[in-house]
């Protein structure tokens, strides 16, 4: 049965999906991996760079199997690139000696026909006079054995877990990613839920590259569809996950950091194939279009959200990305974004701090009193106008919720996740006098937050381990108490190692929206306003 | 096995909690009264006043049992009526709304004891113990200065002894009853002003 789920999804994959768990297999069978191309186009024919146990450079080549095979026609169609990745020397500054001779590796999902085969022996034989290594073959029964060697713990026992992956293949590829369903199935895998459970750092690591191929697995019918937003939030769930592994049992970070770096790289390339999907866009409606009307802003505030995000991390890493596109796109469309509900406000954070980075003037700035000001109006006790949900209640619950098609229990109004957080963004900027207009709305509003119990906690999708804390604010206030706190960060109700990177700390804020507390927000603006 | 319906089994037990959940707002109107807001995760919860005086509460689980045997299923089926089932739902939206009513009135007592908020009505006059009453607790206006009346919320029996209803018309058209009443909202209304005047940024 196992055996059959790999197959299917191997099946069923094409070489951009299957690139990111294969350079995790090959990362656990000892490779360091150094590159993996954006849009597995071509670098040089060079998919992915790695290097090998004994140091040897490899490049590697993944072509999909037409109907699971690759025949003599597929060889034929590739063969400039074949030569590239042979012939090309690999141009990495990782790979200290420019001369140094390199492995080709052809990697196919299917097996190859005999017709192909006698063509490969051929080429090879022509490498051997031009005193090249000759070039290798991975194909769908090596990627299935090394799969098994690689994840022996990839399944537990439990159906549960197992039907949920099932139900993974059945998902319309074109909707939202379940995202509690996959952190679940993830929770699972990592037994993070059993408390008693103990480990080998041996066993974590391929606990943590097993996950990666549920994960890839569970996104096969959302990456078939090029649905780059299921794929980003896909990979940023799993990148909590390892996190929480490597936080809850203090992994060294060697044990962890070519995993993390690999889901990063998923998650950038995924991001980057989204601002090219945009770049080709004349319109952002998907789908029905008559119904999308209702759909549309929230898509759209997503996305700036996203391009945002986009334009902040391409100031942490230097790779490339259409910065002009990012900047006009934002721009066009930031008018457009809505507040649909509390967990709408990463999203509109993530482009305040974009905004700020590029607009140096105050409008950025009031963008924060014009959040402060909706949440006081629509979340005040006595306010009649529709309240905001908080940041547990996700996009299309609360869409249904406006329809009248889905009815919500509890009340949303006289509290809020976010307010306290958003009051010190906008007095750390120091506009004292708009912000006693905005004080006296905000005191009928209790300021509320989880903290987990631990800190590894803030990973998971849901904990039963810790507080939900409810503030009722202080009616007079002090300006100068107000910007004390400000500026003050409580660095133990922040998720410790995702701090270090605030790029996908905001992406994390903007999937996980019910984690964020002032602190975080605080130690965001901090970051980001100083790079 | 034999044949089953899961799927519309799962329904019937959604309609079920949804009628329980009715009539449980039915039974208690009173605690119906209180505003419901979902927890999603975590284990207790903190209260930060605005004294920043805090309090921590464990969750607290009410639960209710429906307890049956076989044969009991098999007469309801047989009955080719519902009637049975019903009462037994009755029965367990009567005790979970009993149990509510208590934990949530349990809470209450001990809040108002500690801050020595309790006002005894035993031997007094209702009038008095209502006045001292309404002097303790905090009242709220609207917009437009109308005062938002508190609910009075009395075991019907006890209502009936001491003849709610006539001793609050009494209040309304007695007129040194009448003159006390809005001496105290008076009194309220600028503690609410000072209130709301209170909610400023200064410094």
């Amino acid at each position: 049965m196992i055996e059959k789920v790999l197959e299917g999804w191997l099946d069923s994959a094409t070489e951009r999906s299957f690139q990111i768990p294969f350079a995790h297999l090959l990362s656990n069978q000892g490779y360091r991996v150094l590159h993996i191309t954006h849009h597995c186009g071509l670098e040089m024919g060079k998919d992915i760079i790695a290097v090998d146990s004994n140091g040897i450079p490899c490049a590697f080549q993944l072509k999909t199997a037409e109907n699971g095979k690759f025949s003599l026609q597929t060889w034929r169609r590739i063969n400039n690139q074949i030569r590239d990745l042979v012939y090309l020397k690999i141009n990495h500054p990782s790979i200290g000696n420019y001369n140094q001779s390199h492995r080709s590796i052809l990697v196919t999902n299917g097996f190859i026909k005999e017709d192909a085969t006698r063509a490969i022996n051929d080429f090879n034989a022509t490498l051997l006079t031009d005193r090249k290594r000759p070039l290798e073959t991975i194909v769908k029964g090596d990627i299935l054995k090394l799969a098994k060697e690689t994840y022996p713990l990839v399944f537990p026992s439990e159906l549960r877990d197992f039907k949920s992956l099932l139900e993974f293949f059945l998902e319309d590829g074109t909707s939202y990613l379940p995202k509690g369903k996959l952190a679940n199935l993830l929770e699972s895998l990592l037994y993070l839920n059993d408390l008693n459970s103990k480990f080998s750092n041996k066993e974590l690591g391929r606990k943590i590259a097993s996950a990666a191929l549920i994960t890839s697995i569970s996104l096969t019918q959302f990456s078939k569809e090029l649905n780059w937003i299921a794929e980003i939030e896909g990979w940023t769930i799993y990148l909590a996950y390892l996190c929480a592994v490597a936080q809850r049992w203090k992994l060294k970070e060697k044990l962890w950091k070519s995993q993390f770096e690999l889901a990063e790289t998923a998650i950038f390339n995924s991001m980057t194939n989204l601002l090219e999907e945009l770049k080709g866009r004349t319109n952002l409606i998907e789908g029905e279009p008559l119904s999308d009307a209702l759909f549309y802003r929230v898509r759209v505030t997503y996305l700036v959200a996203l391009m945002s995000i986009l334009g902040i991390w391409q100031k942490f890493n230097s790779d490339n990305v259409d910065c002009e596109f990012i900047s006009d796109f934002v721009l066009k469309y930031r008018t457009k974004m809505l507040l649909w509900g509390e967990g709408a406000i990463p999203q509109i954070l993530a482009f305040y701090w974009y905004y700020r980075k590029i607009d140096a003037t105050s409008k950025p700035d009031f963008l924060l009193a014009e959040l402060i000001e909706d949440i006081t109006t629509s979340n005040n006790p006595k306010s009649k106008i529709e309240s905001l949900a908080p940041p547990y209640y996700q996009t299309q619950e609360i869409i249904l919720h406006k329809l009248g098609i889905k009815k919500f229990e509890d009340i949303f109004k006289g509290r809020s996740f976010f307010l306290k957080g958003l009051i010190y963004l906008f007095t750390r900027k120091n506009w004292k006098q708009k912000m006693k207009i905005l004080w006296p709305n905000a005191t009928y509003i209790m300021f509320e937050e989880f903290i987990p119990k631990e800190n590894w906690q803030f990973y998971l999708w849901r904990t039963s381990n810790g507080v939900h804390k409810a503030e009722i604010p202080r009616r007079t206030e002090n300006w100068k108490d107000l910007k004390k706190r400000a500026f003050q960060i409580e660095d133990d109700i922040l998720p410790q190692l995702l701090v270090n990177y605030p790029h996908l700390l905001l992406l994390f804020i903007c999937v996980y929206p019910h984690r964020v507390n002032p602190s975080i927000l605080k130690c965001l603006d901090d970051k980001l306003m100083n790079t | 096995m034999l044949i089953d319906f899961p799927k519309e089994k799962e329904k019937v037990i959604e309609f079920f909690t949804k009628y329980i959940i009715a009539k449980k707002k039915q039974l208690s109107p009173s605690s119906s009264l209180i505003p419901r807001v979902k927890v999603f995760e975590g284990h207790k919860q903190l209260l930060i006043r605005e004294d920043r005086t805090r309090e921590e509460t464990e969750f607290k689980l009410i639960k209710s049992e429906m307890r049956y045997n076989i044969k009991e299923i098999e007469n309801i089926a047989l009955a080719n009526s519902m009637e049975n089932m019903f009462k037994k739902l009755d029965e367990i939206a009567r005790e979970l709304a009993s149990k509510e009513f208590k934990m949530v009135f349990d809470k209450i007592d001990e809040a108002v004891e500690r801050v020595g908020n309790v006002v005894s009505a035993k031997g007094r006059p209702f009038t008095e113990s209502f006045f001292e009453t309404i002097e303790k607790i905090q009242i709220d206006f609207d917009e437009n200065g109308k005062i938002i009346m508190p609910k009075i919320i009395l075991n019907p029996k006890t209502a009936e002894e001491i003849k709610l209803r006539d001793k609050l018309r009494e209040i309304e058209t007695n007129p040194s009853y009448k003159m006390r009443f809005e001496e105290i909202i008076e009194k309220k209304w600028e503690e609410w002003r000072d209130r709301k005047s209170a909610r400023r940024l200064v410094g």
